[in-house]
């Protein structure tokens, strides 16, 4: 398998602006309001004046098990082997929404055409393109992989996409070790005292309780 | 995204997108098999033991109406299916486009295709041949209206439908062993969508309240249990309201409604400390939104009040004489329990649909 992309998120540097979903919105071209290929969600915690806010910028976590995919009965869902992508190829999908419960973090959403969308990493323009696109690494070495809308935008520099590889040198060795352990391929760095620490570990913690 | 609640440490994940259509098949997806096992139990279990004309007349009446309920049920469950997507008529390619056999929307859909053959070979042989021309039962309702397409239709004068489905029925007709082996094919399929309705939703390991301990049994006994109730109340509806073959499936139900019965309440116990969705679930059912629809609609007159009803009638048949004096009440009482059954079936599949909730991601 080519080398896996993903994100990286600095829940630190994240100010709940919202650049990066409307910056996913026109370049994706989603209809307003209705659906999110990129969210910015706000959790709080305590009561004033103990009270804090963390501010979580939410995708496609490309996940290495896809639960999605499993699903999926048509494979319009795939997780690319040459770069570990998960795509929705649209002319495939009936529109089931079965993926939708499947997916932990609610990404896949029905467009008006009642077919499923979701983040694709910035393959490629628009709902459902990019499922047969080169590989981003290719892309990458021939210099043209498009950056990720929600990247470029970042006011904070909360953001990044790349190599897996690439965006671990990046990030806290906490923060390394925590996706070694939930491969969501999305790397969550923060310092706070209260802050995002790894959204997978936590679910499964809900429900070993 | 506007149905995402996010709360104090926990960020609340939007539900899916499945709503009544979903509801609607699911439960008819259960009904239709339920129907179908109780058409060929009646067949080759009560049939060849019934004495007397009014007995033999009320199993067949089930055998017929279980296999039209099964039928009309699969075919009403498919467009439910059908007009829920989003690319319905992709759907319709199904043998060329599913190709992960690893989905169960995919092994329940070659189920459901499996399936549906057999259930309307069955109401075929039922209702045609010529041994049912001039029968009489109110399950013989589509041979009228066939007869009566006949009658509207301006057709030759020597050109039948029914005497031509007549005609095919008895060149098809297997042998009594040949029968047999497609009865118990067909049950295997039926009790395939059956299952497969409850495995759909246990392969979504997000949603504590669809458990794959619980829910797989509350499916296997309550698509019975609504199949019984749907072909009996159609017996009843006939006439055979006071026949052995009803006091007999309506037993057979109860026996169902009880394991399903503890079974839910097992359900129930392991939510209401199974973590944070899975007592948002238990919440929304027992004392949320959907307390009508679960609390009151399932458990109570769903379950408790039709096992009670049974119960008393059950009782009141074997100790005393009443069910002689008394006949139409208890025809009311069978066909009021069987009411209550499918009206619970429902609402089961709509609660289990519209209390289910994510688990939320936590943040610490
Ligand atoms: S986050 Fe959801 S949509 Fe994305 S790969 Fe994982 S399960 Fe699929
Ligand atoms: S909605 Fe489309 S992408 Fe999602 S599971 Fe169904 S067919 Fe696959």
């Amino acid at each position: 398998m080519g080398e896996q992309w993903g994100f990286y998120f600095d829940a630190d540097s994240c100010m709940g602006c919202n650049a990066c979903a409307i910056a996913c919105k026109n370049r994706h071209d989603t209809d307003a309001g209705h659906v999110d290929w990129r969210r910015v969600e706000t959790v709080s915690e305590g009561e004033f004046p103990d009270y804090e806010e963390t501010n979580i910028s939410l995708s496609c976590m490309h996940c290495e098990d896809a639960p999605c995919e499993e699903v999926c009965p048509t494979g319009a869902i795939e997780k690319r082997e040459s770069d570990g992508i998960v795509t929705i190829d649209q002319d495939k999908c009936i529109g089931c929404g079965y993926c939708g419960w499947a997916c932990p973090y609610g990404a896949p959403q029905y467009g008006d055409d009642g077919l499923m969308q979701k983040c694709n990493l910035c393959l490629d323009k628009g709902p459902g393109s990019g499922a047969d696109a080169p590989s981003k690494n290719e892309q990458q070495a021939n210099g043209e992989a498009l950056e990720p809308a929600c990247v470029d935008e970042c006011v904070g520099d909360a953001l990044d996409a790349g190599p897996v590889g690439e965006l671990l040198d990046k990030a806290s060795q906490e923060a390394a070790e925590r996706f070694e352990q939930n491969r969501t391929n999305v790397i969550i760095d923060s310092t706070g005292e209260n802050s995002v620490t790894g959204m997978q570990g936590i679910r499964q913690a809900t429900e070993d309780s | 995204m506007s149905d995402i609640a996010t709360g104090s440490d926990l960020l609340w994940i939007a539900r899916g997108h499945w709503e009544i259509f979903i509801a609607t098949y699911l439960f008819l997806g259960g009904l239709s098999g339920g129907a179908y096992l109780t058409s060929v139990v009646s067949s080759e279990l009560f049939r060849p033991r019934a004495q007397g004309p009014d007995e033999i007349f009320a199993c067949e009446e089930t055998s017929r109406w279980g296999a039209i309920v099964g039928l009309l049920a699969i075919a009403v469950g498919g467009v439910a299916l059908l007009s829920h997507l989003g690319a319905p008529l992709r759907a319709l390619t199904f043998p060329i486009l599913f190709t992960n056999f690893g989905s169960w929307l995919v092994i329940g859909t070659w189920f459901i295709v499996l399936f549906a053959l057999f259930v309307t070979i069955e109401a075929f042989w039922l209702l045609f041949g010529e041994e049912h021309a001039g029968s009489e039962g109110l399950s013989y309702v589509p041979r009228w209206i066939v007869a009566w397409i006949d009658d509207v239709l301006p057709l030759p004068e020597d050109w039948s439908i029914v005497a031509a489905l007549d005609w095919l029925a008895d060149r098809l007709r297997p042998t009594e062993r040949a029968r047999r082996v497609v009865h118990a094919v067909g049950s295997v399929a039926a009790v395939g969508v059956i299952v497969y309705t409850a495995l759909l939703l246990t392969d979504v390991s997000v949603v504590p309240l669809w458990d794959r301990q619980y829910l797989p049994i509350v499916f296997l006994m309550s698509g019975p249990s609504t199949g019984i109730s749907a072909a009996l109340l159609g017996t009843v509806a006939s006439g055979g309201g006071l026949s052995r073959t009803n006091h007999l499936f309506c037993l057979a139900d109860d026996a169902l409604i009880a394991v399903e019965t503890v079974t839910l309440v097992g359900l129930l116990v392991a939510l209401s400390s199974g973590g944070p969705a899975a007592e948002q679930s238990y919440e929304l059912l027992m004392s949320g939104a959907y307390f009508p629809h679960f609390a009151v609609g399932v458990l109570a007159l769903g379950l408790v009040v039709p096992f009670g009803l049974s119960m008393t009638m059950t009782g009141l048949v074997r100790f005393t004489d009443v069910e002689h004096r008394w006949g139409s009440a208890f025809t009311g009482g069978f066909a009021l329990k069987y009411v209550l059954v499918l009206a619970g079936g429902f609402l089961l599949r709509y609660a289990l649909l519209f209390g289910a909730v994510k688990q939320p991601l936590g943040v610490p």
